[in-house]
């Protein structure tokens, strides 16, 4: 019995072992090295507005125009995380490897305008269909993330089928 | 003695029913005080304290697993305690668990108490109005947990009078083949007899002692009222992305009284008869 609470034990240790756990001073703290490299970010929740038209939310640019440097191999996930982390921004994802999913940016989550409300993203005004840490960025990329309402209808990405 | 439990199956089961629903859908952490310190009270009277005493333990372990869990899957909130991966474990998170853990207590705890106090007569008597064959049986599944459990536990002490040299196991196993042939044969004694006193004839009645009193009406009208009190005036907390309490106005004042009433109404019951009763046997 004891052998089997202890196995029991050793799943969750070993799930936190393969996690970087960082305090939230330390984490903010951390700043990128410089890189000649730039990428411009932004976050623009005006769908969401319009949606809710009498939140708290006034303000449709979480972000605008942000620049971000990179490395060589960095996705846009990577950027949208520089870009969050250097500006103390909220966000939340699932996943891990290309399937990496955005939930929430801002405390701005999906479905909290409708079914079909969310997060999607666009790499000089292109709609990706693939996940954002598969998307590798390139010099003077411009990155926009967008809340939709309507499954990227409303943004200018309707959703074709597959 | 006139107690709680003694009154009518309908009141009964709305009374819990009213506790249950509001504690599941009010993420209220003062409601949800009041519940769950209503519960642990009746439960105490009814139980004795000794025993609720040692159930806190299990209950404690699962609202502090849930109260963890939680902020490990939501990162939602404005207040970061530090980071996994880059997603933040928030304190809103961890109090929002917190309350969640509170509620499932709270709930557990009035289900408790509503085993205790409904057993298989009253069962019956609810569901025999609408289908008396769906009633008679769920009456008697309900049976048969406990059954089992205390069969097993007699034919585990009998096996060990006669002192079994068994590994644990191969006991364990021995012990559990003779509940289940012993529950199958009760099974058929069980039909056989129930088919000689005339289970399944047509026309049949259907006897129950329960009458509903004034007294009853009164306890369903007081408990109907506060309920109606509390749902009309109740406040929600908001947890995401900051932590609001609710608003204090006289309306939401007076919802957490009546609530706080309402959750009391058993404990106060038991103990204003146990009073009463004290006094009668004193005068004797």
């Amino acid at each position: 019995m004891k052998r089997f609470f202890a196995a029991l034990l050793i799943i969750p240790v070993a799930l936190f072992c393969g996690c970087s756990v960082k305090s939230a001073d330390e984490y903010y703290k951390e700043t990128e090295a410089k890189t000649k490299s730039v990428v411009t970010v932004s976050v623009n929740c005006e769908k969401a507005i319009e949606y809710q038209h009498d939140g708290e939310r006034v303000n449709p640019d979480i972000l605008k125009n942000y620049e971000v440097s990179f490395k060589d191999g960095d996705t846009v996930f990577d950027a949208l995380k520089t870009a969050c982390k250097n500006n103390k921004l909220q966000f939340e994802y699932n996943g891990s490897g290309d399937a990496v999913y955005i939930k929430g940016i801002d405390y701005l989550y999906e479905f909290e305008c409708g079914d079909l409300s969310g997060w999607e993203f666009s790499v000089n005004g292109e709609f990706p269909s693939v996940g954002c840490n598969a998307v590798k960025l390139s010099e003077g990329d411009e990155i926009k993330w967008l809340y939709t309402c309507d499954l990227g209808a409303d943004i200018g990405n309707k959703y074709k089928g597959n | 003695m006139n107690t709680f439990r003694n009154l009518h199956p309908l009141t009964l089961l709305c009374y819990f029913a009213f506790m249950i629903v509001f504690s599941v859908f009010n993420f209220n952490p003062i409601y949800l005080a009041l519940s769950l310190f209503g519960a642990v009270m009746y439960a105490a009277v009814i139980q004795g304290a000794g025993v609720v005493l040692r159930s806190f333990v299990g209950y404690f372990a699962m609202f502090l697993l849930i109260a963890v869990t939680n902020p490990l899957f939501s990162h939602n909130g404005a207040t970061a305690l530090f980071f996994i991966n880059d997603n933040r474990v928030t304190l809103e998170a961890l109090v929002y668990g917190a309350v969640l853990g509170l509620a499932i207590v709270a709930a557990l705890y009035w289900f408790r108490s509503f085993n205790e106090v409904f057993d298989s007569e009253k069962y019956r008597f609810i569901f025999g109005r609408i289908s008396p064959g769906l009633g008679l049986v769920f009456s008697m599944i309900l049976r048969f947990v406990p059954e089992l459990v205390r069969s097993f536990r007699d034919i585990k002490s009998a096996q060990r009078a006669f002192g079994s040299n068994q590994g644990r196991v191969k006991r364990y196993l021995g012990s559990f083949s003779a509940v289940i042939t012993q529950s199958l044969e009760n099974g058929v004694i069980t039909s056989d007899s129930m088919n000689a006193r005339g289970f399944g004839l047509k026309h049949r009645g259907l006897y129950s002692r329960f009458r509903f009193t004034l007294y009853d009406g009164v306890y369903l009208g007081v408990a109907a009222v506060l309920f109606s009190i509390a749902c009309i005036g109740a406040r929600g907390f908001e947890y995401y992305p900051y932590i609001k309490p609710m608003e204090f106005s006289a309306m939401s004042i007076l919802s957490v009284c009546a609530f706080g009433a309402l959750s009391l109404i058993p404990f106060i019951f038991e103990v204003k008869e146990g009073i009463k009763w004290r006094i009668s046997v004193s005068r004797i």
